[in-house]
């Protein structure tokens, strides 16, 4: 669950999208010129840093329900040190006030992307309006954290679709004359 | 008190010239003084040609125009800024009183109000007012082809040929030059000055203008009222004197002002051999718009030609029609290869020896053959190019071939051939083509899209990106290199970045069909179907013939399982679109969804008769056969397929399908591993091969949908 992957090798393999754009981003708190631009702008070098009480919220609402596949974070404890967070928790629902926790996770010391992956109690991608992202501690006790960047994926075309139409197929031979473009 | 005659002149010079700003400085210093229509519709031309196309519409939509080239002028900015309805006010409506008050410029009056109807839905009278233009001057080419991209009936042999009923064309032309001859009296009038083009540039000129004089201006009066009554009633207004001016200027596009001196019969020789010699730079002499093409009798009578009401000539731009009869100037200078244009002079000039030494020949004879010539070509590309426009490609292919082998390896005919394998889905042969064309022609971009396509089709990630980096480079501000740049990202499947660029193309250039339909095609992949629906509409609304919006259309409801809807719309694309292996295909596959079985078998089977190169046809029969409940026959093609293709996943993971319905579960089985063993990511692959292993009612059920 901790290791190290880059998003964008999986958003290029066409299984999965991100839909972080089709969401609407809020947070706990933020110190002016360090919030969701700078934590959705592809950047690493900006950041979001809170400033206020722990927990430390990022909420990320959908206007219809999107299935979520893998919730990627960015952070990096050689640069931020105590901003770092060191427990991160995942809720979803529909709204505020309807969210339930879904995951747990436990961060020793960054260093890049973090892949956090979401699953039901089927194992399979779950569905929600809203998800939000919980900063329960951060290393060294600090009281505010830092986060470089984080990104939402929800896979692509579900798989009953391509039994009956086949779309994907693993050879050029085939996979040119599959659409008309 | 400023002069007006000297000076539009001038300002015509300066156009001739290219320098606008110079030009729309005199413009504007003579209108000031002057304020007449005339002077009004010189500065609107020096506005356009720099581009200015707001300042030109500002200043002649508040003059109440009576100029016929006023007035075009007028609804050719109004286009541009997209207020059709000054245009169409500014053109008339009825459209035989626009040809008759338009006289010569009325084939491109037609153009434009067919551009305005076919716009404004109304494309009944847009395809009258295109074949009208047509009927009138059989080189509007445009015309030909905007009739065929509307799917209108036309026919090439009947539109390319010569008929007595041109108005702007040879019989004038020959009428004009037959005053002329009548006029010039010293002169051993050489018909076919046209190919007296190229003059080393300093001999002849400075003379002729003396001779011209003194030879002309007692008839100088006469000429103008000749030309008056040939050419149109209009009051007489200065145009573009690209005759008058010629013999002052030195570039190799000279002309002769058809010598008309007896003194200078000795030149003659001279200039045609000089002008064999100077076959190259005739070449740029050609395309050269200020071409002085015209050499209608003693040219200068420069004064009186000045002076006449020739509106055909004022304008450069646009085409000279009546002088380039002479001269077979090229319509459309990059279809046209430079060589046949020599080649034509070549034989002018041969045509010109003879007539020559007759010293008193027609004009007829070569004038009508290049004309003639010139024709022929266009009728078998009218051909060629219709076959294209009605999808019959494996005929349109043929035709352009057949063409003659100069114009078949120019760059346009090369991009239509390509454009004819694309369509048939055959990538490969437009891959080759469309890298010839790169290598050879760097900068043009025409045609580019499809090519960006086909590697798209073909899955060439570098040979895109490499096209796309050249394209954007060489042009920002062109829609098609943001095509490509679009075709690239979405191959690599990073659709954000693809959605950007397809939108700027849209944003470009809001006309073109192709862009929406591929924004639409984005769209769809991201899921976003309102988005991906309102394009594909706006895409169709453009062109209804654009089948690859029709079909982008039928995709989006398959994916909401709208089957119905689907299929009314794939048969919607495949009407323009008959010969198509892919969509046949695709309606097979919806007809099955929808339960037809014996339908999308027929579909299918007319689909693998038709496109036999493609073997997905073959695979959806045979998974259409599986489910319908035939599982040895889709057998047989599947085995096909297995020697065709034996790296296909999907072909084995049908394979053990069919097998477990025959109840060979080892069978099955193994066909499930392979398949999983070739192509362990994908999720058709993993998804498939979890259920292959579980020989439950799960798998069944879902092949009952």
């Amino acid at each position: 669950m901790t290791s190290e992957k880059d998003p964008l090798v999986s958003e290029r393999s066409g299984t999965v999208r991100e839909v972080g754009n089709h969401a609407i981003w809020s947070l706990s708190s933020c110190k002016p010129g360090f919030g969701i631009d700078q934590l959705r702008d592809d950047c690493m070098d900006t950041y979001w840093q809170s400033d206020g009480q722990l927990p430390h919220l990022v909420n990320i609402q959908f206007q219809r329900k999107t299935m979520v596949s893998h919730i990627y974070i960015y952070t990096d404890y050689k640069l931020d040190e105590s901003y770092t967070p060191s427990r991160i928790s995942i809720r979803a629902g529909t709204h505020f006030n309807d969210l339930q926790e879904i995951e747990v996770i436990e961060l020793i010391e960054p260093s890049g992307w973090e892949m956090i992956p979401i699953k039901d109690m089927h194992d399979r991608p779950i569905r929600t309006y809203m998800i939000q992202i919980a900063v329960l501690s951060n290393h060294q006790n600090g009281r505010d954290t830092h986060m470089r960047q984080i990104k939402i994926h929800s896979p692509c075309e579900p798989t009953s679709f391509d039994i009956n139409k086949f779309t994907n197929f693993s050879t050029v031979q085939f996979q040119q004359f599959a659409t008309i473009r | 008190m400023i002069v007006q005659e000297p000076l539009q002149v001038i300002v015509w010079d300066c156009l001739n010239n290219y320098e606008y700003e110079n030009a729309v400085f005199l413009a504007e210093r003579l209108h000031a003084e002057i304020a007449s229509e005339e002077t009004a519709f010189l500065l609107g031309t020096c506005y356009y040609r720099a581009g200015r196309v707001n300042e030109t519409h500002h200043l002649l939509q508040n003059l109440s125009l009576t100029l016929p080239q006023a007035r075009f002028l007028l609804a050719k900015c109004s286009i541009d800024l997209k207020s059709y309805k000054d245009a169409e006010i500014a053109l008339g409506t009825n459209l035989d009183i626009v040809i008759s008050e338009f006289g010569e410029q009325a084939p491109y009056a037609l153009q434009l109000l067919a551009k305005i109807y076919s716009i404004t839905e109304r494309k009944s009278k847009a395809a009258e007012a295109h074949r009208k233009a047509l009927s009138l001057n059989p080189f509007m080419w445009k015309s030909f082809t905007q009739l065929c991209n509307m799917g209108e009936k036309i026919e090439p042999s009947q539109v390319f040929h010569v008929s007595p009923e041109f108005s702007f064309g040879v019989s004038t032309l020959v009428n004009l030059v037959n005053n002329s001859e009548n006029i010039s009296v010293t002169t051993p009038f050489i018909p076919n000055n046209s190919i007296n083009n190229t003059v080393t540039p300093n001999n002849v000129p400075t003379r002729t203008p003396m001779n011209m004089s003194t030879s002309i201006t007692p008839d100088s009066q006469m000429t103008v009222k000749r030309m008056h009554s040939v050419f149109s009633g209009v009051a007489p207004i200065p145009f573009s004197p690209s005759f008058g001016m010629l013999p002052m200027e030195e570039s190799p596009v000279m002309y002769t002002p058809t010598l008309t001196d007896s003194n200078e019969q000795k030149a003659i020789p001279k200039i045609v051999n000089s002008l064999r010699a100077h076959v190259g730079q005739l070449k740029d002499a050609v395309f050269s718009p200020s071409a002085p093409r015209c050499t209608l009798g003693p040219a200068p009578r420069r004064s009186s030609r000045l002076f006449s009401t020739n509106n055909s000539s004022y304008s450069v731009k646009e085409n000279n029609k009546s002088p380039s009869r002479k001269f077979v100037a090229p319509k459309s200078p990059s279809r046209k290869n430079k060589q046949r244009t020599a080649k034509n002079v070549k034989s002018n000039t041969e045509t010109n020896e003879r007539t020559k030494s007759s010293e008193a020949s027609t004009p007829m004879t070569p004038k009508n053959s290049n004309v003639v010539t010139m024709l022929m070509l266009l009728k078998e590309l009218g051909e060629a190019y219709k076959s294209l426009a009605f999808l019959d490609c494996k005929n349109a292919i043929k035709q352009f071939q057949d063409v003659s082998q100069k114009q078949a390896s120019s760059p346009w005919v090369l991009t239509m051939i390509a454009r004819a394998h694309y369509e048939l889905a055959q990538y490969e042969p437009a891959v080759k083509i469309f890298d010839d064309i790169r290598k050879h022609y760097r900068c043009r971009t025409e045609g580019m899209d499809i090519f960006s396509t086909c590697l798209w089709h073909l899955q060439k990630e570098s040979q895109l990106s490499a096209l796309a980096q050249e394209l954007v480079e060489l042009d920002r501000n062109n829609a098609i290199s943001w095509l490509v740049a679009g075709n690239c990202f979405s191959l690599h499947k990073e659709r954000e970045t693809a959605l950007k660029f397809f939108k700027r193309a849209v944003q470009i250039n809001p006309d073109a069909a192709y862009a929406h339909a591929l924004l639409g095609l984005e769209y769809s992949v991201a899921e976003e179907t309102d988005k991906a629906l309102s394009s594909f509409r706006t895409a169709v609304s453009i062109d209804p013939r654009n089948y690859v919006a029709w079909f982008g259309i039928a995709t989006v409801y398959a994916r909401q399982e709208r089957w119905k809807a689907s299929e009314v719309h794939i048969r919607r694309a495949l009407a323009i679109h008959p010969y198509s292996g892919v969509l046949r295909c695709q309606l097979g596959i919806a007809q099955a969804s929808l339960g037809k079985m014996d339908r999308a078998l027929a579909t299918l089977e007319r689909a693998v008769a038709l496109d036999t190169d493609n073997p997905l046809c073959r695979f959806h029969r045979a998974s259409v056969l599986l489910r319908a409940g035939r599982p040895q026959d889709a057998l047989i093609d599947l085995q096909h397929l297995k020697d065709i293709a034996p790296r296909e996943s999907s072909v084995y993971y049908l394979l053990g399908k069919v097998h477990d319905k025959l109840g060979n579960s080892h069978l099955s089985l193994m066909h499930f591993c392979w398949a999983s063993n070739l192509d362990p990511k994908s999720i058709s692959g993993s998804g498939h091969i979890k259920e292959g292993f579980d020989p439950s009612k799960q798998e069944d059920s879902s092949e009952r949908t």
